[in-house]
């Protein structure tokens, strides 16, 4: 369970990140999220399936989002998720640690 | 909270997967919309959206995996983990296993001879209100005249019943049914009232049944063992020792009498000449065991007192020597001093069997002392790569658990033989015994459940000290040594 699903080239965690910061502008279902993922990332982040919904439910179990039925653009049934309070917390506190965390290796990248 | 959103997901389980399926089937067919709005033709698209990036199966069961307890994947890991570690150690797991299998087994069988014997329910209503006379010596030594007496005049009972057999108190209470012999107990036509035993089938003695009325109740287990579980039984007629009997009624379920063997049939005490033409049956001499329900507000040593004065007003009328009336509380054991002997005998072996249990465990938790330090390496090891103390301990319970459950099947199994032999052999022995032993089965549930109970605590606190051991091992100087 867990590494296997995410993108190799993602950092642990930081899908469900990703997702978060997806969710601020508002309601998206799960095609949506991955097709803002793609297109913010220019291509870059393809999230397939297999690693968007476990992700998801994570979020889901965590409570950080929530999800309700509603109507798709073109009138198809979706579940659409938005982020919770607890969501935007977790949000803030994960993307302070990722840059953290970030900064820290581009700083070993240009000493070394 | 999380542990609500968790219970409520895999209590909706089936509608949650429904929704999760619909999600990504949604996922695929908008998918399937772009890649058509690119250019690809329709067939294409359909094959090409399934097989973009993942299986939507794995995507399923990963979903899914998210809710579910991670421990429970863990536990049984720590299972196999611990049934290998034993296979391992053959000779301490043999020892541990059966030294807890003996205690477990001898505590079961006692446990279950307890249940069905000194705890047997009474149906009885207001038991505490029902009283026994005797007298100075804890003997029944009242006759049915006195039993009017006192029936006339008292005002502190508010019903008194008396029992007897054709031969004395106890003995020669067989008749003849069908060549089979069934216990009998001879009772006044109130007994079933003043007890307040409540007929499930037909109605049961009238308080005026002549002295040649021929009538006949049958407990609740001979209806089914030696009837059938006939449920025309109330008017049929059977014969006893040649005299015929109409059944009138049959009691509740539970009840087999007052006295210390199990009673399968009731004759009012007025049909004993019927059955014995040649006897002489004198009312004022005959023994009878006499039970009543106190009155209202009457303390058992107010009926104790007005009782004396009414038996000495009998006794000096009929020139028969005084005696003491004294009240002892109604049970299954008639006698107080049997009573009293059983609870003693019972009392000593209990806490014998319970002393041996006792033993086991320490010398089982001994072993996992003497294990644990041998394994110092093993879990400085572990904790050495990461595992948390708490897993340590959980790793050390599990394998108690598995230790204590192969004890307790070989300990039931132990104990199953026992009750066998064990009723086996009272078959064979003294007729009381017998009688006593009646409701023993083998198979208590309730008596396996305590134990199953008693012996889960055991693998806890057996686990105690090794974890607190375990608890204590500085993972590097565990690495160090040797």
């Amino acid at each position: 369970m867990g590494l296997t699903n995410q993108p190799p080239d993602l950092l642990p965690g930081t899908l469900d990140l990703l997702i978060l910061r997806t969710l601020v502008a508002g309601e998206l279902h799960g095609y949506g999220i991955a097709e803002r993922l793609k297109l913010l990332s220019q291509d870059v982040l393809q999230v397939g399936e297999s690693s968007l919904y476990p992700a998801l439910q994570r979020l889901l179990l965590n409570g950080w989002v929530k999800a309700e039925w509603g109507a798709s653009e073109n009138n198809r049934r979706a579940r659409f998720y938005t982020l919770t309070g607890a969501g935007k917390k977790r949000l803030a506190a994960e993307r302070a640690e990722f840059e953290r965390l970030v900064g820290a290796i581009q700083r070993v990248l240009q000493l070394a | 909270m999380k542990l609500f959103r968790r219970l409520r997901y895999l209590l909706h389980s089936t509608r949650s997967e429904a929704e999760l399926r619909e999600e990504i089937e949604f996922h695929r067919l908008e998918r399937q919309r772009q890649l058509v709005r690119d250019g690809v033709p329709e067939s294409d698209a359909v094959a090409a959206s399934r097989r973009a990036l993942g299986s939507r199966t794995l995507a399923r069961e990963e979903a899914r995996a998210v809710w579910i307890w991670p421990r429970l994947e863990t536990i049984w890991q720590d299972i196999v983990y611990a049934a290998r570690g034993l296979r391992r150690e053959p000779g301490f797991t043999l020892v541990a296993v059966l030294a807890l299998g003996a205690a477990i087994g001898l505590n079961t069988s006692l446990f279950t001879t307890l249940n069905a014997f000194l705890w047997r329910p009474w149906p009885v209503q207001d038991p505490d209100r029902v009283v026994t006379l005797v007298d100075q010596n804890g003997r029944a030594t009242f006759s049915l005249a006195e039993r009017e007496h006192f029936a006339r005049y008292s005002k502190t009972l508010s019903g008194l019943v008396a029992t007897r057999c054709l031969d004395g108190l106890s003995e020669g209470c067989l008749l003849k049914l069908d060549d089979a012999d069934v216990r009998v107990d001879f009772v006044t036509p109130n007994y079933f009232r003043v007890l307040g035993i409540s007929m499930a089938r037909g109605a049961g003695f009238s308080d005026d049944i002549a002295r040649t009325d021929t009538v006949a109740i049958v407990s609740d287990r001979a209806w089914r063992v030696r009837f059938a579980a006939d449920p025309n039984v109330v008017g049929r007629r059977i014969v006893l020792d040649d005299v015929p009997f109409t059944i009138v009624g049959v009691t509740t379920h539970g009840f087999d009498g007052t006295s210390l063997d199990q009673k399968e049939l009731w004759i009012p005490i007025g049909a004993m000449p019927m059955l014995r033409p040649d006897y002489v049956f004198d009312d004022v001499k005959r023994g009878a065991a006499l039970s009543a329900r106190l009155a209202d507000g009457v303390t058992p040593p107010q009926a104790a007192a007005e009782l004396n004065t009414l038996s000495e007003q009998f006794r000096r009328d009929h020139g028969l020597d005084r005696h003491q009336v004294a009240l002892i509380s109604t049970t299954f054991f008639p006698n107080p001093a049997k009573r009293r002997n059983a609870d003693q005998i019972f009392a000593t072996m209990f806490s014998a069997v319970v002393l041996v249990l006792g033993l086991a465990c320490a010398n089982v938790a001994n072993l996992l002392l003497a294990r644990g330090a041998a394994r110092r390496r093993e879990t400085g090891a572990r904790l050495a790569l990461g595992a948390s103390r708490a897993r340590i301990v959980r790793q050390l319970l599990t394998e108690s658990l598995v230790l204590a459950t192969a004890a307790l099947v070989v300990g039931l199994a132990i104990a199953y033989i026992l009750l066998l032999f064990g009723i086996a052999g009272a078959v064979t022995a003294a007729h009381i015994i017998r009688s006593l032993l009646y409701d023993l089965s083998p198979f208590d549930p309730i008596a396996y459940v305590t134990v199953g109970a008693v012996l889960t605590i055991v693998a806890i606190a057996a686990t105690i000290l090794p974890a607190r051991q375990a608890l204590r091992i500085d993972p590097a100087a565990a690495l160090r040594a040797e």
